[in-house]
């Protein structure tokens, strides 16, 4: 297997079942982390995380905080790890502002549009 | 005390020599010696010598158990400790400490410290004087000097000291007078103050001692030179002989002294030359001067008179009826005693060598010096012999004829056959100024006007040959001033008559009347010349009028050259003016009417008119002195009329503009601190009039502005920062509130502040409408783009759902897992759904218009309730529902069903699983104005940081949430649309309470 743990960000129950069920089809990663909006992800990254995980797949639009207001956060984490963790935006606004916004964060490596689609196991790397 | 033991153990044999020992014993100086130890402490004396032991009062056994600490003042070991490093690195050093004696007295000691070493013994030797009286001495020697010096330089005179010729001080004084520093001046030879020349007589008096005061002229440092005094003494200074030197700038003085030698040299060659007798008399009465025509006027040489004294008895003087005037009494005499001038005595001087009175007129004046001090006496005199001789020959022949033409009113004159004055009586000198004895023997002709010579000589030539004739003649008469009085003389022809052989005049003055008929004919010319040059116009008429006694027409009878100026009218005089301006009767019956009322009453009139005839103004004054005639003087006012209505019109539209524009003028004089306002500005201000105080105008604003104001009025005096403000003023009169918008400028010169003032109120009010709507517009905006981009995303997201599954389920084969995904499938279709609705509701809420009927709550309600049927747990939930039958509501029953639908559902929605029982309650109820509707749950609440977002659009505040987050957002926008209003009260984990209220009666 190629990645440890992979950290899915998502709202939306049958979105975050599509990508968790390609994911593991797939073969690549050893343990698939499911947190539901930005704070329960920070809240694992900062409080339960034993180790940083190498991939994040990250949803815009969710309740209480959204992926930038997640990413906002990352950015003031000091891991050490934090530095090779690739985050994967996965959403489906096609809204270039949006798309724009993400390009300014330093983890942020790619935009996918949803649904999550066995094409982008490849893009993970 | 081991230490101690040890150290002395240690001393070496170097004091064992008893010679050596009595020889510091009677040293006069004080020595002690101690062991440095390696720490560098200085330990107990190991020696000491008699005269330490005496000065310090301890016995030797006392001070070999001390150390050179114990003798010192506490504040003093630093300064040894200091001494014995210097010491140490230099092998000797000085210092000034303060020891104490056994007595406890302090004494001040100069430390002399050396270090010797004997093998691996550092031996500290310390010689100690007592320096406490040399202490005081240099402290009283400083005080002295300072004394001293600055009593010196508190001299205006220059002040040097020198020794052997060389200056060894000087003062402030002397620094100023001469240029050296006191630097300079020190060492330098005493005859380097002074000029070349007096060199040689300075050094003279120098070494000589000499000591009395005299003048040299100085040299100062940089070559100028000024006369000096100077004044040299010998003395003894703290046992030398020294000499000092004062000298005083004497230039002033020397300049004084210049001027007045000068002066006196000026006044003796002036009184040499004068035509009256001039000596001066000494205070001791010697004369010491006396000029030619003194020495002709008595007959004398210099040498008879120089040295003489006043008081000399060889002079015999006389009053006028010759009894003898005591010398002490005479004007000299008085003049001395008094010290005031005696001016114009007469008195008669006997000759001392010739037998014979000269009579004087004697002036003696008493002179002061620049001082005020009383230092000589001039006397001047006039020989008056002939006059008084003459005087007292009439006045024994003619004593009665004088009586009587003295008391004559006019003046009588005799003259001679050959026409010389003979007599005039006292008269004649009040009225021409000539004294008798000026005139008489004289031709009286020479004393007639140019002018009048002529005609009377001619009558005169005639009249002497006609004996007994008479004749009048008025003529003018020269005066001893130089001016001419008239006179009116009748001569009497009285040659022939015997004894009397005499041609008398009598005479009197009439100069007032001859100036008075002269002045008259000037005027007369100056008035015409004032008319015709003047530049007012002038015309003078003969009126005409009708048989009605209506002015119909006049005549020109004078004009002036301005006249012509002024009308464009030539050639008018002896026309009338119905020829000269035909018509004008039509054109201006006005001007006929007053100049025709002025030529009948007479009564002055003036007035400003415009006349058609010549499309000229007019301001003219009308007179008459003459009925039936007038006098018209005008001056053409046309520009000034024109400028003035220019004024008035622009003026007005001024006022005009200012009114429609609710600006003001104003102006204020920062010296009087007064304001004035234009009409405008007043009403602004809702003020009566201008000008008022500042004090009154500050009163108008309202106090959170006025501080500003006047700081802004401050700068734009000071700093010229361009003054431009808003404020707010209550008006005085209505009691508004009016939003003033001000700018000024300043005129330094004038030191007026002027500018507008404009009154905003309206257009601060349609600014601030502006301003809302555009913010109402900016958050519509935003609210758009929100809505497009989140209706867009919320639109896809279940579509990609769907997507994304379909993916899955074209890859599996496990029916199981096909049904699960099908079944999310649905999930994700009805999501889709519920959002289109929600969107229709929000579409439906803005665009709909509102469609009020009486609503039946308890229906509404019962119905939401059977809807949400579907809802995961609603059965479990308990619905407690209170709706007060009595209630009546007016409104838009899609809009309420939509409201409490959205309230209620998300009631079930976020229910608390945590608790064992779940409910819903709903209360209805009416008060006066609305319908309150209170929805309250014991689900899991809102964070108290959600509670004003959660009507937000999209806003979705927990995780639990699954829908749009349009719904609370529709609850508002749906309540404002229909007049109500939403509040919430939730704590998290106990429950949410959501309090609704609608109007009773919807009004459109």
């Amino acid at each position: 297997m190629k990645f440890k743990n992979i950290l899915l960000v998502e709202d939306n129950e049958i979105d975050a079942y599509i990508t968790k069920f390609i994911l593991q089809k797939s073969n690549i990663v050893v343990n698939i982390i499911h947190k539901i909006n930005g704070v329960e992800a920070v809240k694992y990254l900062t409080e339960e995380a034993l180790t940083f995980p190498e991939i994040i797949l990250l949803d815009i639009r969710m309740p209480e905080m959204d992926g930038f207001g997640f990413l906002d956060q990352m950015e003031m984490m000091n891991h050490p790890e934090k530095n090779i963790c690739r985050v994967f935006m996965l959403s489906s606004s096609n809204d270039t502002n949006d798309i724009e916004k993400a390009k300014t964060y330093i983890n942020v490596v790619d935009y996918m549009f949803k649904p999550f689609n066995p094409n982008y196991i490849q893009l993970l790397g | 005390m081991e230490d101690f033991n040890k150290d002395r153990n240690t001393v070496p044999s170097l004091f064992s020599d008893s010679f050596f020992h009595q020889l510091v014993d009677v040293i006069d100086e004080s020595i002690s010696v101690s062991i440095l130890k390696e720490d560098n402490s200085i330990s107990n004396f190991v020696f000491v010598n008699d005269n330490f032991c005496q000065r310090l009062g301890y016995s030797r056994e006392e001070l070999l158990q001390c150390s050179v600490y114990d003798i010192h003042h506490q504040s003093d070991i630093e300064n040894i400790s200091k001494s014995v490093l210097k010491a140490l690195s230099e092998g000797a050093c000085k210092a000034e400490t303060i020891q104490i004696d056994k007595a406890g007295i302090s004494i001040s000691v100069e430390l002399h410290i050396k270090v010797l070493k004997e093998g691996n013994t550092k031996f500290f030797v310390c010689f100690s004087r007592d320096i406490t009286e040399q202490i005081q001495l240099e402290k009283e020697l400083e005080e002295k000097s300072e004394k001293y010096r600055a009593l010196s330089d508190s001299y205006n005179d220059a002040v040097f000291i020198s020794e052997k010729g060389k200056c060894i001080e000087q003062n402030l004084a002397a620094e100023n007078m001469f240029g050296y520093t006191i630097h300079e001046a020190i060492g330098r030879t005493g005859t380097d103050w002074i000029a070349p020349e007096n060199r040689e007589l300075v050094m003279n008096n120098m070494l000589n001692g000499f000591e009395d005061p005299y003048e040299v002229t100085a040299l100062r440092k940089d070559g100028t030179t000024f006369p000096c005094l100077l004044h040299g003494t010998m003395m003894n200074f703290r046992g030398r002989t020294v000499r000092t030197t004062t000298l005083r700038d004497i230039t002033h003085q020397k300049e004084i002294q210049k001027i007045e030698k000068e002066s006196e040299d000026n006044f003796r060659r002036i009184i040499s030359d004068m035509q009256v007798g001039v000596l001066l008399f000494a205070t001791d009465f010697s004369i010491t001067f006396c000029n030619p025509v003194a020495l002709a006027y008595l007959g004398l040489k210099l040498t008879d008179i120089i040295g003489k004294s006043a008081l000399d008895p060889m002079w015999e003087f006389v009053n006028e009826d010759y009894s003898p005037i005591p010398i002490e009494n005479g004007p000299i005499a008085t003049a001395f005693r008094t010290q005031k001038p005696v001016k114009e005595v007469v008195m008669g001087m006997k000759h001392p060598l010739q037998n014979k009175i000269a009579w004087l007129l004697v002036d003696a004046i008493p002179q002061f010096d620049l001082e005020g001090k009383f230092y000589r006496i001039v006397c001047t005199f006039r020989d008056i012999s002939g006059r008084i001789e003459a005087e007292r020959e009439l006045f024994k022949n003619e004593t009665l004829f004088r009586e009587i033409t003295d008391h004559s009113p006019s003046g009588v004159v005799l003259l001679n056959p050959d026409r010389t004055y003979k007599f005039v009586s006292k008269h004649f000198e009040g009225s021409t100024g000539f004294s008798a004895t000026e005139v008489l023997g004289l031709d009286p002709i020479q004393h007639i006007h140019p002018d009048d010579v002529k005609s009377l000589v001619d009558k005169l030539s005639k009249f002497i040959e006609s004996s007994g004739s008479i004749f009048t003649s008025q003529y003018r008469f020269l005066r001893k001033d130089g001016s001419y009085v008239w006179v009116e003389s009748t001569f009497s022809n009285l040659l022939n008559i015997k004894g009397i052989e005499t041609i008398l005049i009598n005479y009197k003055v009439i100069n007032e009347q001859k100036l008075a008929e002269e002045k008259i004919s000037n005027l007369e010319k100056q008035y015409l010349a004032l008319f015709e040059n003047m530049l007012d116009g002038f015309t003078y008429c003969q009126m005409q009028y009708d048989e009605n006694g209506k002015a119909v027409d006049w005549t020109y009878l004078a004009i002036n050259k301005a006249f012509g100026v002024l009308t464009g009218l030539d050639n008018v005089i002896g026309k009338k003016v119905s020829d000269v301006l035909p018509g004008i009767q039509q054109t201006d019956p006005k001007l006929f009417e007053i100049y025709g009322r002025v030529s009948l009453t007479g009564a002055m009139e003036t007035f400003e008119m415009f006349v058609n005839a010549l499309q000229l103004w007019f301001y003219v004054t009308v007179y008459s002195f003459e009925k039936g005639y007038f006098i018209a003087i005008f001056d053409d006012i046309t520009e000034i009329k024109m400028t003035e209505n220019i004024i008035k019109e622009s003026n007005k539209k001024l006022i005009q503009a200012e009114k429609i524009a609710k600006i003001g003028y104003w102006e204020l004089d920062v010296v009087n601190k007064t304001v004035y306002g234009s009409e405008s500005a007043n009403k602004i201000y809702g003020n009566h009039s201008t000008p008022i105080t500042l004090e009154k105008l500050r009163s108008y604003r309202l106090p959170e502005y006025s501080q500003m104001v006047d700081e802004r009025m401050q700068q734009l005096v000071e700093e010229n920062v361009p003054y431009e403000v808003d404020f707010k003023i209550k008006n005085e009169t209505s009691g508004e509130i009016i939003d003033i918008h001000s700018i000024a400028d300043y005129n330094p010169e004038t030191k007026i502040i002027f500018g507008v003032i404009q009154d905003v109120t309206e257009i601060n009010k349609i600014k601030n409408q502006l301003e809302k709507q555009n913010q109402e517009l900016k958050k519509t905006n935003s609210e758009l783009d929100k809505f497009v981009y989140s209706t867009s995303h919320d639109l896809r997201a279940p579509l990609k759902s769907v997507l994304g599954l379909i993916n899955l389920i074209e890859m599996e084969d496990n029916a199981m897992l096909i049904k699960e995904q099908m079944q999310m499938m649905k999930t994700s279709v009805v999501k889709l759904d519920d959002f289109i609705e929600d969107i229709m509701h929000y579409y439906r809420n803005t665009q709909l218009i509102v469609n009020p009927e009486l609503l039946n709550l308890e229906e509404i309600i019962e119905k939401i309730q059977f809807n949400l049927a579907n809802i995961n747990g609603f059965e479990k939930i308990k619905f407690i529902r209170n709706i007060e039958p009595s209630v009546t509501l007016l409104s838009d029953k899609q809009r309420v069903t939509i409201i409490l639908n959205n309230i209620i559902s998300n009631a079930i929605k976020y229910k608390d699983l945590k608790k064992t029982e779940q409910f819903v309650k709903i209360d209805v109820f009416n008060s006066i104005v609305s319908t309150n509707i209170i929805i309250e749950d014991n689900g899991i609440g809102i964070a108290e940081q959600d509670t004003q977002k959660i009507f937000g659009m999209f806003f979705r505040a927990t995780k639990h949430s699954t829908g749009s987050g349009l719904g609370l957002y529709i609850v508002k926008e749906t309540l404002e649309k229909i007049g109500g209003t939403i509040h919430v009260e939730s704590v998290i984990g106990k429950g949410t309470k959501f309090i609704i209220k609608i109007p009773t009666s919807h009004e459109q």
